[in-house]
């Protein structure tokens, strides 16, 4: 029992079908309160389908996600939010005719709660929770070194800055428990060293985070335990070091992906 | 305390850069309604423009703002109209009060519309919203005994509050009027609260709407049953105001001329759901006598908003006022980037 105090996710047995394509094969892993956990795996391994699985877009044909203690499969994604996990998207998903700061305070949706009669007469709570939550978002986009940007619309950033955006709004949502699927996608060199720092202050809050990327430099570096995928099945699991040691792993590489 | 004014003076002066506009065109509009109301024909299109206008602010908040379409508003105008005109003719119902009882039943019917909406998205949205007025079409021409069928409702009791009555056109229009005015302030502090973005996200992206703690059926429930109320309650306020009802008032063409009107002014703004209203009801006017091509008129100009101006009348005035800055500002260097 005091075990499970740590682990702030435990995927047990996890398997999805898409009719004959079992993208998912029972899958199992924990990941411990506080720390980063990475999620590895060639193309089309199941990454995102997992990371779809956990935060309720897919309803998982078998096993269970469990957050906190809590069954959380098959919940739908706004409750598996408010429960606090939220996420980024492998192909950026941002409110593109939002302004930077209005897509982070649509983060604040489940930890706010002024509804459509609050909203309408602007009472006395709903303005000062709006004045909260400016100065909140703020602090992200200062915190993700987007302040500047605040005032511009999403579509109008660059590559680097909309995958910065989609963590602040993450963020926003006072997560126990952030999902990052490539976040370093389509960053350069420099930009990936800040996101290295970003995601080592984010886990220094005390949010969980689960990683999936393709940079190896990034996920040995900057993590403590990771699990490899390969069509659907896990094939490794252990820290950094024994992953670059694992013969599975580096096969499933073909030797070329590894190198570190 | 010198200080103070000098700051009060400031900020006068701040606001007035920035709505400088804003506050110039309500003038000319306040000058041009107080002319219009010396004759009794212009009130009426005055009053029509308000009541258009109520209707067409509703839908922009459903299509333009939380992306769900509708062709079938008229249902819901229908449903405010005839539920008002019965209720203040046959039962005694106030007609004050009776508008509001049209505008809630209305809201009611939009929720029960919403709930398999909110799970269609496009054409399927599109053609249960096109089923759904037609529905209520024909409910109100063949259901004689309630709606008094083909021939309609005559009779509908005038407007009064206080023991003032509003009978003349004139009259009607200060009611028709604040109530546009309120329903636009509704509009106003829905879009800049939480409720708006998320109307806003779900349009943008559903999908990460839903993962950032946004309830999407709920909040698409929510803007099908304000677009009700609103199209309720400008149907109610239609129906006291000839004081004579028909089904032929509620048939497809109503529904597409409000979508007319938000597409032709502009969706997704402030301004356009007046400017489309206005616009349309005064050119529905010159060309009276080309009615039988109306929804001709109406395909026409939604092919012009579509393929000329994408933002509608709004979007043109606002990318004059954006080129008009732009010769401005020339001289000014090293403004990067868009913001807003
Ligand atoms: N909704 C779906 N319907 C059918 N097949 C799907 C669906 N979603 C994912 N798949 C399939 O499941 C497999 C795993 O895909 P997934 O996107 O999870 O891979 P990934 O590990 O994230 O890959 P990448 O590194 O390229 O992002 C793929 O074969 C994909 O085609
Ligand atoms: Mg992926």
């Amino acid at each position: 029992m005091s075990e499970t105090n740590n682990v702030m996710l435990e995927v047990q047995d996890l398997t999805i079908r898409f009719g004959g394509l079992v993208a998912v094969n029972a899958v199992n892993f924990q990941v411990q309160k506080g720390s980063i956990f990475g999620l590895i795996g060639p193309n089309g391994a199941g990454k995102t389908t997992l990371f779809n699985m956990i935060s309720g877009v897919y309803k998982p044909t078998s096993g269970k996600v469990l957050f906190d203690g809590q069954e959380i499969q098959g919940k739908p994604a706004y409750k598996v939010n408010s429960l606090g996990i939220a996420r980024t998207y492998q192909n950026i998903n941002l409110f593109k005719k939002m302004t930077v700061l209005e897509n982070v305070m649509v983060g604040c949706h489940s930890r706010t709660h002024c509804g459509l009669f609050a909203s309408v007469l602007r009472t006395p709570a709903q303005r000062k929770e709006e004045k909260e939550v400016v100065e909140k978002c703020r602090d992200i986009l200062e915190f993700m070194d987007l302040g500047d940007k605040a005032d511009f619309l999403a579509s109008n950033l660059s590559y680097g800055e909309q995958r910065r955006l989609e963590i602040s709004r993450a963020l926003a949502s006072d997560p126990k428990m952030i999902l990052l699927d490539e976040p370093a996608a389509g960053m350069n060199g420099a930009e990936k060293e800040e996101l290295q720092r970003t995601i080592r202050k984010i886990a220094d809050k005390g949010i969980t985070v689960l990683l999936v990327e393709h940079d190896m430099k990034l996920v040995m570096n900057v993590t403590h335990q990771i699990c490899v995928i390969s069509f659907g099945k896990r094939i490794g699991y252990g820290t950094p070091e024994e992953i670059q040691q694992n013969p599975d792993v580096i096969e499933a590489y073909l030797g070329g992906g590894l190198d570190v | 305390m010198n200080q103070n004014t000098v700051l009060t003076q400031q900020k006068g002066a701040a606001f007035w850069k920035k709505n400088r506009l804003s506050i110039i065109a309500i003038a000319v509009l306040c000058v041009a309604a107080a002319v219009m109301l010396r004759t009794r024909y212009l009130a009426m299109i005055l009053d029509f423009i308000c009541i258009y206008t109520i209707a067409v602010t509703g839908l922009d908040l459903l299509f333009g703002y939380t992306g769900q379409v509708s062709f079938g508003q008229a249902g819901f105008y229908a449903i405010g109209a005839y539920t008002s005109a019965l209720l203040s003719k046959n039962l005694g119902v106030p007609p004050i009060l009776s508008i509001f009882i049209g505008a809630l039943l209305a809201t009611v019917f939009g929720v029960i519309i919403a709930f398999p909406a909110s799970k269609l998205v496009k054409h399927f949205l599109s053609l249960l919203t096109i089923a759904f007025g037609l529905m209520v079409y024909t409910f109100v021409n063949s259901c004689s005994a309630l709606t008094g069928g083909p021939s309609g409702i005559t009779g509908i009791p005038k407007v009064s509050i206080f023991g003032l009555e509003l009978g003349s056109y004139q009259s009607y229009f200060w009611l028709v009027a604040i109530l546009m005015v309120l329903v636009l302030i509704t509009k106003k502090n829905i879009i800049n609260s939480r409720v708006g973005r998320a109307f806003i996200a779900v349009r943008e992206n559903p999908h990460a709407a839903a993962g950032m703690g946004i309830n999407v059926a709920k909040y698409k429930i929510m803007a099908f049953a304000i677009s009700a109320f609103a199209a309720g309650l400008a149907g109610a306020l239609y129906a006291h105001m000839i004081r004579f009802i028909s089904p032929d008032t509620f048939t497809k063409d109503q529904s597409n001329m409000f979508m007319t009107m938000l597409l032709f002014g502009g969706i997704a703004t402030m301004s356009g759901s007046v400017i489309g209203a206005a616009a349309i009801t005064v050119m529905t006017e010159l060309l009276q006598q080309f009615a039988a091509y109306q929804t001709l008129i109406y395909a026409v100009l939604i092919l012009i908003v579509l393929f000329l101006l994408p933002n509608g009348t709004v979007g043109l005035f606002s990318k004059l006022k954006a080129a008009v800055r732009k010769r401005g500002q020339k001289r000014k260097p090293g403004k990067e980037g868009t913001p807003q």
